[in-house]
């Protein structure tokens, strides 16, 4: 279930996104995630979205790449769409006799807009980069903040051992899934069952740090090699594409 | 019931419908006939795991036939057990007794289950986070033995453990009864061979060699 989401996985490819570096991919990310937090209108989220298909075909991926999620994701969103719409509010949309509020299932749809937009820059900038050039990128991206004594080195040692065990989380929360389904109906409510597998799957989750704790504990600290590769034309072309798409969600 | 559990020409690949694909096996045939003790070894990768896992019904082969008394092995999975190497996250319960009892409501399956794996009354009460990785194993054990399943696949069930955390497990394992096929996926074959009476190698995801253990 979770596993075959395939959570930042990289596809080998030789189109500008691939040859282009962690560094303008993250940059590019970032000034869109921004833009995009700063000015959530539709505009913003039609450009992020053009992006995304852009990226898409750019980068010749191919359908298989794009994630399964589970069913339960889609009724959760449409459940949210039907709280949307109940919420009611203007503008007003006629279907014969009756009018309906429409406000609020147009705000919700933006607010998916916008999640699943960031959710698929990152999607799109992990199938182009590989897992082990973010860190990195990041620590690049953050060396502005050593000026202001923020550890961005610690940061960015966080961030590679949360990036390093996203896979293994997966992994086991997947397997901890796919246990529970097999397990014998018994007469304990659906709630306690579920809570059952929450439990477990946070000590799962909280032993996969401990061991990286651990090990990070044993080996000392941890040092990100921080040696860029040389700029090119394709991160050139990212970059500016990142800079046209932040300065139309500024102008729209 | 016949209690045949049958592979016919079994591949799997994982992520086949993805930009990811990994085939793990290939054209795999056994028959592993009710009440075997079989052992399946093979190096890091050679596709272990996931043949334990086809085995107990949790995932289905890509293509080839995959059967337990003639039906499919996912339809069969309220009789087949899984025990996995990280038995920890198999087990959802706080405490022993509640852990076994999820599987049956009957008390004697549970009682003797316990007690077959070499637990006391006394110890239904302790917390399953409180127990050794070779005591969660043998709960989990009990936990299959309760439901009285045909089928038991143990995945790696001596991995990480101490001598006399192996010498106990081993002696549980044992102690199954003669009418429960056991199979037994192991890359340390040499201290898992006194458990079984058949030994097939995988390598590369293929069936190696499938032989007597002497």
């Amino acid at each position: 279930m979770i596993g075959s989401l395939h959570l930042l996985r990289f596809l080998e490819g030789h189109s500008v996104l691939h040859r282009a570096g962690a560094r303008s991919k993250v940059l590019a990310l970032t000034m869109l995630v921004f833009g995009l937090s700063f000015d959530p209108s539709w505009s913003s989220v039609g450009i992020v979205w053009t992006t995304i298909l852009l990226g898409f075909f750019v980068a010749r991926l191919p359908r298989a790449v794009l994630p399964r999620p589970p069913r339960l994701l889609w009724w959760a969103m449409g459940l949210a769409l039907g709280f949307g719409l109940l919420a009611g509010g203007e503008p007003s949309a006629t279907l014969g006799q009756t009018s309906v509020a429409i406000g609020g299932l147009i705000f919700q749809i933006r607010f998916f807009g916008v999640t699943l937009g960031i959710l698929g820059v990152a999607l799109l900038l992990g199938w182009t980069t590989r897992l082990a050039d973010l860190p990195p990128a990041a620590s690049w991206l953050l060396a502005p903040l050593r000026l202001v004594r923020i550890p961005t080195d610690d940061v960015v040692a966080g961030l590679t051992l949360a990036v390093r065990s996203l896979p293994l989380m997966a992994d086991e929360l997947a397997t901890t899934a796919a246990l529970w389904s097999a397990r014998p109906p018994t007469s304990d409510k659906r709630l306690v069952q579920a809570i059952d597998f929450a439990a477990t799957a946070t000590v799962a989750a909280t032993r996969r740090a401990t061991e990286l704790g651990e090990a990070v504990a044993n080996r000392g600290p941890l040092v990100i090699n921080v040696r860029q590769q040389p700029w090119v034309l394709a991160d050139g072309l990212v970059v500016a594409f990142g800079v046209a798409a932040v300065t139309a969600m500024t102008v729209l | 019931m016949s209690g045949l559990l049958e592979l016919q020409n079994v591949s799997l690949t994982h992520g086949h419908r993805t930009a990811w694909p990994q085939p793990a096996l290939h054209d795999i045939s056994l028959r592993v006939p009710a009440g075997e003790r079989l052992l399946v070894t093979g190096s890091n990768g050679s596709g272990k795991s996931t043949l334990a896992w086809l085995l107990a019904g949790m995932i289905e082969p890509t293509s080839g036939t995959a059967t337990y008394d003639g039906q499919p092995l996912s339809d069969a999975r309220h009789d087949i057990g899984l025990l996995v190497q990280h038995t920890r996250l198999q087990l959802l319960r706080p405490t022993v007794a509640e852990e076994v009892g999820s599987y049956t409501e009957r008390v004697g399956d549970r009682l003797s289950a316990l007690r077959a794996m070499g637990f006391s009354s006394i110890d239904g009460g302790r917390r399953i986070d409180d127990l050794s990785v070779g005591q969660q194993r043998r709960v989990g054990l009990a936990a299959q033995l309760a439901r009285r399943v045909g089928v038991l696949v143990l995945d790696e069930p001596l991995a990480g453990l101490d001598p006399s955390g192996r010498a106990s497990l081993s002696a549980a394992l044992s102690s199954l009864p003669a009418t429960t096929t056991v199979i037994i996926v192991t890359h340390d074959v040499e201290d898992s061979r006194p458990l079984g009476s058949r030994l097939v190698v995988l390598e590369g995801g293929r069936l190696k060699a499938d032989e007597e253990v002497l």
